[in-house]
């Protein structure tokens, strides 16, 4: 006699493709949320990966947060249906920060932590095709410490080697005061997404990278030349994305419109968004669609 | 209280093992601001001893805890985790909070000192990583230090090898030794557990930490007081809050929940997943531990929350329980402390066999006795610590039968008696090993069987003579003594009995004292069986 055993199938992963028990809330492998591929199943298109990237403290959770409440909110002519509750946290997290006139809590490194949307995005007047969009907020640390240590966090090189488009935010801020630190933080990702891609050394990355100088309300000049900027302050970044990657573009952006600080003792003075004044948000994002 | 030094160190025996001095490597992970240390912000290590190695810092980086890493979000929160290291190492780092959160976004800045330590180094703490901490307090590190220099010295640590009992029969005392005995299981196993608490879990941890080999602990991970996250790879999760988001996220996976708070909330309690992720809502193991209390509000039906690991009470599992049953905090520790090397379930088989028959003299009878002294008589163990507690274990068999033999009811002396010569025939060794015991029966059987007794006597002399020579010199020279001493009142008969048996003496006393009773004794049976021949009729 024999016995018939039923197994139920297990679900791969959409970022890193690891098996998974069919009723897993996040991947055992790369803690990537397994409603992504749940969604994207029954949505019956492929997803694509834009990431979000930079350093620590760049401001990547209120850009991403401030981009998809204004999608939802339909600027620039988008129609922005977010998938699942999951997906409207992170926004919701920074516009009420932001209303209470604080920055929201720095993202944790561990990826189980993450917040990430999935978004199905189309131009409303134009007619064209919808897009099914997965941003995830990385935390920086994590980013830095893969860099210097590739295959430590399995999340951010699936993640990366998976995205079809990045928005790379550096501080435009700090750049302008003439700190090296964005710079090489910049260098050292483009140089880890170019191992990533892995292409040869006479051809160049084809992925759109749209590079944000982001806080740029401290540093205005910065929104009259984005390149203009990044070339001068952030030399190397430039340098490399001319070498090694074939679809680049710069922009500048800031999302509070004026700051305060509050001194809790002269060593401990800390920055407090008055009001959000989103500016030079979208566009980067909608290049990068166009490139698609 | 936690981080007080245990009152007396393990090993006595080894009194200067304890004042050398440990090195340590160490390195700080925490975010910093950039006014403080140029070269990058957010959460790193910010600063390190030289002997920390790059694959180290990269181990230390996934599994430290970073903005909101602690359970308890308060200024005074405090946390663990110790994990092996891919190089060999163990790590032990112990985080707190270090004041608010210097870019002003909420929440307290973690603060982690994780120390490195070679497996030789980690055994002078006991194996115990809360004795590390210990240690660190002792020696002022535990505090955070938020400017420190980007190349640290190493820590030269005063090992610290005791165990805090008080603290851990709290944890014993509190109702739940079946929940422990679970997560013990289960961590026997090698498999990831969540176990929620009321506080950061480190006497929880230290209690079943305890109750595993050492050479199990040293590559068993723990984070007790961080929120749960995969990349720190625990196999023990001690967490005291974020639930509900931890029961979400390890929905579908095998991870074992035991809930063990005092007052667990109404939420809906998670699928408990067991072995090849199938069902295993397995009730505590209590057939193991003796009563149990549980906790106020969790009522006397099994606790679906505690997934047990082994559905068979397994050998380790059962001796856990008796030690704790018992109080024997320390003694558990120091045995633990000692399975250095193997910790395969047979090897803990074996162990945990060994030891619990040990146990059983306490309450064992003659025959009892004698039948767990002849299981291990032929046993030599598969390792050191085998060989010393089989050792020990025949040594109490021994000292049992002895005070058995001392105290048997006359009637039984003759079957006792009977079932110790047979064990002690066994081989020269056992017959040197239950000498003592033999001797009790000896002399109470002198008495009461002389015939037997000096039979007795010749084939102890016939199976021990080439390994206790000395031994028996003094055991035959005592018998004739007793039995010089005992046959005045012996009938012809026994007389005739005796003077035949001991003509069956192969081997005969040596030392002039000895042989002189044993002369004496047989010209006193032959004067007093002379005597009886001339008083006999005609």
């Amino acid at each position: 006699m024999s016995t018939v055993t039923e197994e139920t199938p297990a679900v791969g992963c959409l970022i890193c493709e690891a098996p998974n028990p069919p009723d897993a809330a996040i991947c055992a492998n790369c803690s990537a949320p397994m409603a992504l591929i749940h969604d994207s199943v029954a949505q019956a298109r492929e997803p694509r990966i834009i990431s979000i990237i930079g350093d620590s403290n760049v401001g990547k959770t209120v850009y991403l947060g401030m981009l998809l409440d204004m999608l939802a909110r339909r600027v620039g002519d988008f129609e922005a249906i977010p998938k699942g509750a999951y997906s409207v946290h992170l926004q919701q997290n920074v516009v009420g920060h932001l209303a209470a006139r604080m920055f929201p809590p720095k993202t944790p490194m561990e990826a189980d932590q993450w917040y990430w949307a999935y978004y199905q995005i189309a131009y409303r007047s134009k007619g064209k095709a919808w897009f099914d969009l997965i941003m995830p907020d990385m935390a920086g640390e994590a980013l830095a410490a893969e860099i210097d240590a590739p295959r430590s966090h399995g999340v951010i090189r699936s993640l990366l080697h998976k995205c079809e488009g990045a928005i790379l935010l550096v501080d435009a801020a700090v750049a302008a005061q003439g700190s090296a630190g964005p710079d090489f933080f910049a260098l050292k990702l483009l140089s880890y997404m170019d191992n990533v891609f892995a292409v040869k050394r006479d051809e160049r990355v084809k992925m759109p990278v749209a590079v944000v100088l982001c806080k740029a309300d401290c540093c205005p000049v910065a929104f009259d030349d984005p390149r203009i900027f990044a070339e001068t302050n952030l030399n190397r970044l430039w340098n490399i994305c001319d070498s090694r990657f074939a679809n680049v573009e710069f922009f500048a952006a800031s999302s509070v419109g004026s700051l305060g600080y509050v001194a809790h003792n002269p060593q401990h003075i800390v920055s407090v968004p008055l009001h959000a004044a989103p500016r030079g948000i979208v566009e980067p994002f909608e290049w990068i669609l166009e490139q698609l | 209280m936690l981080l007080q030094d245990p009152p007396q160190a393990l090993c006595p025996s080894e009194p200067n093992r304890a004042c050398a001095r440990v090195h340590c490597e160490q390195a700080i992970f925490t975010s910093l601001p950039s006014s403080v240390r140029g070269g990058g912000t957010g959460y790193r290590i910010v600063a390190a001893s030289r002997g920390i190695r790059a694959d180290q810092r990269r181990d230390i980086t996934a599994r430290s805890p970073s903005h909101g890493g602690l359970c308890d979000t308060s200024p005074a929160a405090l946390a663990m985790a110790c994990y092996p290291l891919s190089g060999g190492q163990y790590c032990v780092a112990y985080s707190t909070s270090a004041g608010a959160e210097h870019t002003g976004r909420g929440g307290q800045t973690v603060y982690t000192r994780a120390i490195v330590v070679s497996r030789a180094d980690f055994r002078r703490f006991g194996c115990n990583p809360l004795n590390m901490v210990r240690a660190l307090e002792r020696a002022g590190h535990a505090a955070p230090d938020l400017a420190p220099a980007p190349m640290l010295e190493p820590l030269e640590l005063t090992p610290v090898s005791g165990v805090r009992s008080d603290v851990v029969a709290a944890v014993l005392g509190s109702g739940a030794r079946a929940a422990l005995l679970s997560v013990v299981a289960t961590l026997l196993d090698e498999r990831p557990l969540i176990v929620v608490v009321d506080d950061a879990g480190l006497a929880l941890a230290e209690t079943v930490y305890l109750a595993l080999p050492a050479a199990l602990r040293m590559r068993t991970a723990l984070a007790c007081g961080l929120r749960y996250s995969s990349a720190r790879g625990a196999h023990l999760n001690c967490i005291s809050g974020d639930v509900a988001r931890t029961r979400e996220m390890l929905r579908g996976h095998p991870i074992a929940w035991v809930d063990l708070r005092q007052r667990p909330d109404s939420e809906p309690r998670p699928p408990v997943q067991g072995r090849d992720g199938q069902s295993a809502l397995i009730s505590p193991p209590t057939s193991v531990g003796g009563s149990e209390h549980r906790p106020p509000g969790r009522g006397d039906v099994p606790d679906p929350n505690v997934c047990s690991a082994s559905p068979v009470p397994d050998g380790w599992l059962k001796l856990v329980a008796d030690q704790w049953s018992r109080g024997q905090i320390v003694e558990l520790a120091s045995l633990t402390e000692r399975l250095a090397e193997d910790a395969s379930p047979a090897a803990r088989t074996r162990i945990s066999r060994i030891v619990l028959d040990t146990e059983r003299f306490s309450s064992a009878d003659a025959s009892e006795a004698l039948k767990i002294v002849r299981d291990y008589l032929d046993l030599a163990g598969d390792n050191d610590t085998e060989f010393e507690l089989i050792e020990k274990l025949l040594i109490a068999g021994q000292q049992r039968l002895s005070a058995q033999m001392a105290s048997a009811e006359p009637d039984r002396i003759r079957a006792i008696g009977a079932g110790l010569m047979e064990v002690a025939q066994q081989s020269p060794e056992a017959t040197a090993l239950l000498l003592p015991a033999c001797r009790k029966l000896l002399g109470r059987a002198a008495a009461l069987e002389p015939a037997l007794t000096a039979r007795w006597a010749a084939l102890l002399m016939q199976q021990a003579r080439p390994v206790t020579a000395a031994c028996l010199e003094e055991l035959l020279s005592e018998m004739a003594e007793r039995l010089f001493e005992s046959m005045g009142a012996l009938s012809e008969a026994q007389l005739v009995a005796l003077r035949e048996a001991l003509t069956e003496w192969q081997v005969l006393p040596d030392s002039p004292t000895g042989a002189a009773r044993l002369n004496r004794l047989m010209g006193a049976i032959g004067a007093r069986l002379a005597g009886f021949s001339q008083e006999a009729p005609a």
